[in-house]
C-alpha cells in the first residue's frame, strides 16, 4: 500500500522499479493539471486526452527519462506534454476543423449566454494563433498558476524572458481582440 | 498599455473554461500501462527461453560435431544442423500460437491475434 503522502521523487523511484500502483498515484495526482494544459494548447478535448496518454505511458515505459535533481517533476513533466502538443501541431492538418465547440440551441439561451459563449470562442481562437512561446507562458503562468521562474526553466529563458513573452502574449491579445472588435462594430 | 487594457484581458482571459476530461482517463491510462507490463514481462520470458534454447541446442550441436558428416574444420552451422534449428524454433513459435489460440474462445482470448509479433517487435528480440 503507498502512502498517500509519497512525493513524486518516491512515486518515480517506485516506478522506475516497475510498480504500477504507484504509476496510478502519479495519474491521479497529475492527470487533471496535464490535461488542462494540453486542452488550452490544443483546444480540443480529444486530442489534449490522446496527449496525456501518451505523455504518462512514455513515463511508464522508460521511467528513467527524467533525472531527479535536474528539475522538478511537475516542471519536466509539463515540458513533456508541451513538446507532445507541438509535435501534434505540427502534423496536424492545418485546415483540421475543430470539433470541440459545444453547438448549443441558441433558441433557448438567454442572449447574456449567447455573447458570453461568442466571446470565449474568440478568445480562444486568438488565443490559439499567439506565437508558441507566447502561448507557452501563458498558458503556464496565467492558467496552471506556475511561477516566472519555473515557466522560466520549462521554456528554458530566463525569469525576465518570460515576463516579456507574458507582456507581448497581452499585448498581441488586446489588439486582436480590439480589432475583431471594431469589425464587429462596423 | 493602459492597465484597464491589461484588466479588460485578464477578465476575459478568465471567463475561459476547460471542457472536463472523460471520467475514464485515468482508468484507460492506468489499463494500457497494466497491458504494457503484461507484454514486457511476456517478452522477458521468450527472450530467456529463446536465449536458453540457443545456447543448449549450440551445446547439442556442438556436441554432435565430430559425429556429423562435417569437416571439423568448418565453424559455420551446416545445412542439416542449420535446417534443426530452423525447426526447432519454428516448432517453439507454432506451439506458443497454437495455445494462444485455444486458451479460450474467440471473445475470451487472452492475448490479442498479433499479440506475439507484437512482442517479438516491441522487445527488438531477433531470432
Amino acid at each position: 500500500m503507498l502512502n498517500e503522502s509519497k512525493s513524486d521523487y518516491d512515486l518515480l523511484k517506485e516506478i522506475q522499479r516497475g510498480n504500477h500502483s504507484a504509476f496510478k498515484r502519479l495519474v491521479s495526482l497529475h492527470t487533471s493539471r496535464s490535461y488542462n494544459m494540453a486542452y488550452r494548447y490544443l483546444n480540443n478535448q480529444q486530442d489534449a486526452e490522446d496527449i496525456v496518454q501518451q505523455a504518462f505511458l512514455k513515463l511508464w515505459r522508460n521511467p528513467y527519462s527524467w533525472t531527479p535533481g535536474k528539475a522538478q517533476f511537475t516542471t519536466w513533466f509539463s515540458r513533456v506534454i508541451i513538446n507532445l502538443c507541438l509535435d501534434f501541431l505540427k502534423t496536424r492538418k492545418p485546415n483540421a476543423l475543430s470539433l470541440n465547440f459545444n453547438f448549443v440551441d441558441k433558441k433557448i439561451l438567454p442572449i447574456e449566454k449567447m455573447i458570453q459563449e461568442e466571446k470565449e470562442i474568440l478568445v480562444q481562437e486568438t488565443i490559439q494563433k499567439l506565437p508558441t512561446r507566447q502561448k507557452t507562458a501563458l498558458i503556464l503562468c496565467y492558467f496552471e498558476k506556475f511561477s516566472n521562474k519555473e515557466a522560466a526553466i520549462i521554456l528554458e529563458t530566463t525569469e525576465k524572458g518570460v515576463q516579456s513573452l507574458l507582456l507581448r502574449a497581452k499585448d498581441f491579445l488586446k489588439k486582436q481582440l480590439l480589432f475583431q472588435n471594431d469589425n464587429r462594430k462596423r | 498599455m493602459k492597465n484597464n487594457d491589461f484588466k479588460k484581458i485578464d477578465s476575459l482571459l478568465n471567463q475561459i473554461q476547460v471542457k472536463p476530461h472523460n471520467n475514464d482517463l485515468e482508468a484507460t491510462i492506468i489499463n494500457k500501462a497494466k497491458k504494457i507490463k503484461q507484454r514486457k514481462s511476456f517478452g522477458i520470458y521468450i527472450q530467456l527461453l529463446i536465449e536458453s534454447f540457443k545456447n543448449s541446442l549450440l551445446s547439442l550441436l556442438s556436441g554432435f560435431h565430430n559425429t556429423m558428416i562435417i569437416s571439423p574444420k568448418d565453424k559455420t552451422l551446416s545445412i542439416s544442423q542449420y535446417s534443426i534449428t530452423i525447426f526447432v524454433i519454428i516448432g517453439f513459435l507454432g506451439g506458443i500460437i497454437a495455445s494462444n489460440l485455444s486458451i479460450g474462445n474467440e471473445s475470451q482470448l487472452f492475448f490479442s491475434d498479433n499479440f506475439v509479433t507484437e512482442i517479438l517487435f516491441d522487445e527488438g528480440i531477433s531470432l
